[in-house]
């Protein structure tokens, strides 16, 4: 998913109507941003990374033009580097595309003008576009017919638009992707979601499949595929600029949290055989010991795939890759999967090179197509969570230990419970969703001096992982530890004024063991709150349960998560912090 | 003004548009149907309506309300006059009054119009969309749809029309269809048999099961050798029965059937629902409940 912008008629301020469009539209995509503007001539900034980097590209540069066009990617084809990054230009520098879409005889057209001598500088699909307006420009064409005759030429779904240099205007078409216009009294306004402009006008102007548009100074005009003039109805949009993106939930975080269900399935999608026990991944990976490298949430889904992989036989650590690159561990055949959601952590990559510098292979367990991680990377498994805006992580953990999950069930092929499990898990977690007391339980704790989260075996990351969660957005303090590990000390800190969060799944030693460390913190008085699919009896020594539904051992601390999500979220909300953006913090942290 | 619980085509509403001007005080669809005394019934002279009848009993009237209406603002001043029904404005009694005071007009038109009101209307819905291929997914073989990303057993028999959803599976020997909706991330298990049902995301159907105009919710998991032999049934809902209603059962969302359960005709089962191994139900089994033998 990709997001375009357009906009004519702010001469004096027509970069930074770009820009702030740009970052309402983030949401569909964040790993490059560019922008276009047309004078005499065109002048294209584009950079890798997020918004923010384009900003300081373009800072003290005096970039203008009457008229302009940007957009922000998220890569599906092409890793995303300045070249590939949108807007793109012909061979003369003389016409600049963005698009939103896939163009799918984008091989032959390139062939095709190839042939004729264009260059082409990225590995888009978009590219083709500007090089066939240039072509039928220097057969002679005027501007539009050229734009016209170039579209016409492309297969696929596309939502595209062109400024040209010495134009005033700008020409754009859809097909199968959105593009809407926005009217203002002397501005117009293009771009693939109404909050681009939401902030200067609330008259809108829908396009359809096959339609064009060019915008300019005067006004704008709409006409069908064959050039007639085509009416068009300008609605006038309701919502608050702030909403939007965020689909009516108030932050994104809560909106991520209720993606997982889709996001899990996604993840699965064609990986799983339930009727044939049967999990194929496009990873050649076959390894006799494993070491992870991560950070943060990561590193939390790093701890419990090593977990899985132990379970199977096969030895695996987990590392901070911070530790990890200045204190490395001996390294003989392991494999080295680096779990980042980013594909960008700075600590994760440099542990990821200094296993490579010393013969390992590695494995990029990541959310983003061609990051820096799955490039250098010997092999690259995705997670497919999609875009995700809060901060803190939480589909993305989720889909993080699913495709662990998948990774251990592939190299162990004979485990048919857990990949029904797999693919029970997106209708568990929505059970969750619908049926969650969380914030009744926030409501009770959320002013509490400090917070535990305890756990064993694969409810130890979890507990690490709610704890994170928490304090992440909640700013207030709390800690996440192995069960047993209470009585060794943290337990000098447990009073009756500090909730215990104990994860406790099936019936097993396991699940006993922690029920006796639960005791002990109920003998300090301490408030316990019980996440449990019900199967043992901690429910007789819990304050409050939060339920998950029974599933296989190897899937329950997937769901025991989602619950602490949610407690995590509502006691944040409840203390009115800034969930989406918390202080001090960044999604995806470059720097080491 | 569209009525929400209708599967209707876009060409309806843009009829009552076109017939709809400063002359009217509402234009309303009124189709053709079969069934006329199920549903709103109009009288129309010369264009314009002339009385709303409310399920007659007589079955001389053939066209209905279809619940896509054009009004002025009139229709306000109407809506205030009416007396509350269980807390609610009846449209219908602001629409005769418009009727008395000015012309409303009838506006014949054709093409899909299925009401989903109960839960197994969706039967009714998915055999008419069927019959339209009005499908999300492109390409149809002989009116069979399925996603690219379902596993289809080359030993399972697809029969049409039927639509299989994205990631579905179904296992060696099942059969499934005619008038079979699959929803996203279903699995078939091996030997079943699913006719005129619909089946909505992450069902699971155990293996030898026989379902027959059958609605499940999301994520029921109906274990092996279930039977759901097919309608007709009466079905109560409240204090209403619905007579020969085409039902096998409706299985709401989360409902676990263990294995070798029998559903009798017109079983409605609530969510959460657990069936214990073996058990026969029909009528109405509440939410959250276990049935064991």
């Amino acid at each position: 998913m990709c997001g375009i912008i357009g906009c004519v008629g702010r001469p004096d301020s027509t970069l930074d109507t770009l820009v702030h469009g740009l970052s309402k539209l983030e949401y569909r995509g964040y790993d490059s941003a560019g922008v276009a503007l047309a004078n005499g001539d065109i002048e294209v900034v584009k950079r890798a990374g997020k918004i923010e980097e384009l900003r300081e590209a373009l800072e003290g540069r005096s970039v203008g033009g009457e008229v302009g066009i940007g957009h922000t990617r998220w890569s599906t084809h092409g890793p995303p580097t300045d070249e590939n990054a949108h807007p793109h230009t012909d061979c003369t520098d003389r016409v600049a595309v963005v698009h939103n879409g896939i163009i799918e005889n984008y091989q032959s057209l390139r062939d095709e003008l190839a042939e004729a001598g264009h260059e082409f500088r990225s590995d888009t699909d978009t590219e083709v576009v500007p090089h066939l307006i240039e072509q039928h420009l220097s057969g002679g064409a005027d501007p539009e017919s050229a734009f016209r005759a170039a579209v016409e030429r492309i297969e696929g779904s596309y939502a595209v638009a062109a400024v040209l240099a010495g134009e005033d205007r700008v020409f754009a078409a859809r097909e199968d992707s959105p593009l809407v216009l926005g009217l203002d009294e002397e501005a117009y306004y293009l771009a693939s979601d109404v909050p681009a402009f939401r902030e200067f006008t609330d008259k809108v102007v829908y396009l359809e499949d096959g339609e064009f548009a060019v915008l300019d100074a005067g006004g704008w005009s709409v006409t069908d595929a064959a050039g007639s003039p085509v009416e068009k109805t300008v609605d006038t949009v309701e919502w608050d600029p702030e909403e939007t993106g965020k689909s009516g939930y108030d932050h994104y975080m809560l909106k991520e949290i209720h993606e997982q269900p889709r996001a899990l399935r996604q993840c699965l999608s064609g990986r799983v055989e339930e009727l044939d026990g049967r999990v194929s991944l496009d990873v050649d990976v076959d390894p006799t010991a494993v070491q992870f490298v991560a950070c943060g949430t990561s590193y939390h889904a790093a701890v419990y795939g090593a977990y899985l992989f132990q379970s199977i036989g096969i030895p695996a650590q987990a590392f901070l890759a911070s530790e990890y690159t200045t204190s490395p561990p001996p390294l003989d055949d392991e494999l080295v999967i680096g779990v980042t959601q980013s594909g960008e952590t700075a600590d994760t990559l440099s542990a990821l090179r200094e296993a490579r510098r010393r013969g390992a292979k590695t494995l990029a367990v990541t959310n983003t197509v061609g990051s820096t991680a799955a490039r250098e990377c010997d092999d690259v498994l995705y997670i497919r969570a999609g875009p995700e805006i809060g901060v803190a992580a939480t589909k993305t953990f989720s889909s993080q230990v699913v495709a662990l999950t998948l990774l251990v069930e592939r190299i162990n092929d004979d485990d048919r419970e857990t990949i029904a499990a797999l693919r029970d898990l997106a209708g568990n977690v929505q059970q969750i969703l619908d049926e969650s007391t969380a914030r009744e339980v926030a409501e009770e704790y959320y002013d509490a001096g400090a917070y535990f989260f305890v756990g064993r075996g694969p409810a130890y990351p979890v507990a690490l992982e709610g704890a994170l969660k928490f304090k992440e957005i909640s700013y207030e303090h709390a800690e996440g530890f192995a069960a047993g590990e209470l009585k060794h000390g943290p337990l000098a800190l447990v009073t009756g004024e500090t909730p215990v969060f104990a994860v406790v799944t099936g019936d097993d030693e396991l699940a006993r063991k922690t029920i006796g460390n639960v005791k002990e913190v109920e003998a300090r008085d301490a408030p316990v709150i019980a996440v449990t699919d019900g199967r043992s009896d901690i429910e007789r020594y819990a304050d409050h349960v939060l339920e998950v539904p029974e599933t296989d051992p190897e899937t329950a601390a997937i769901l025991a998560n989602v619950q602490l999500q949610l407690v995590a979220y509502h006691a944040a909300a409840l203390l009115d912090r800034p969930i989406d953006k918390p202080r001090n913090l960044a999604k995806s942290v470059t720097v080491e | 003004m569209v009525n929400g619980d209708r599967v209707i085509e876009p060409g309806m509403v843009e009829a009552v548009i076109d017939a709809f001007d400063r002359e009217t005080a509402a234009a309303l669809a009124v189709p053709e149907h079969g069934n006329a005394s199920r549903y709103g019934a109009v009288e129309v002279g010369d264009g314009a309506i002339t009385a709303l009848v409310e399920k007659p009993d007589d079955q001389a009237y053939r066209l209905i309300n279809a619940g896509v209406y054009a009004f002025d603002r009139t229709i306000f001043d109407a809506l205030a006059t009416v007396r509350r029904e269980n807390g609610t404005l009846p449209l219908t009694s602001a629409v005769a009054q418009l009727i008395e005071e000015r012309e409303v007009r009838g506006v014949r038109t054709d093409g899909v119009w299925v009401d989903a009101t109960y839960p197994w209307d969706l039967l009714t819905v998915a055999r008419e969309v069927l019959r339209h291929g009005l499908v999300e997914q492109r390409t149809a073989e002989d009116g069979i749809w399925v996603a690219p990303s379902a596993h289809v057993h080359e030993d399972a028999t697809l029969q049409a029309p039927t639509v299989v959803g994205p990631d579905c599976e179904i296992g060696a020997g099942a059969v499934v269809g005619p008038n079979v909706a699959l929803g996203r991330n279903t699995t078939v298990g091996a030997n079943a048999t699913i006719a005129e049902s619909v089946l909505d995301t992450d069902t699971r159907v155990g293996m030898a099961s026989a379902l027959v105009d059958c609605v499940t919710g999301q994520d029921v998991h109906v274990g092996p050798s279930t039977t759901v032999p097919g309608g007709p049934a009466d079905v109560r809902v409240e204090d209403t029965v619905h007579r020969s209603e085409r039902l096998g059962a409706v299985l709401a969302d989360r409902v676990r059937a263990d294995g070798a359960v029998t559903c009798e005709p017109g079983t409605l089962v609530g969510t959460n629902t657990r069936l214990g191994t073996g058990v026969v139900v029909s009528g109405t089994v509440r939410s959250d409940a276990e049935v064991v033998r």
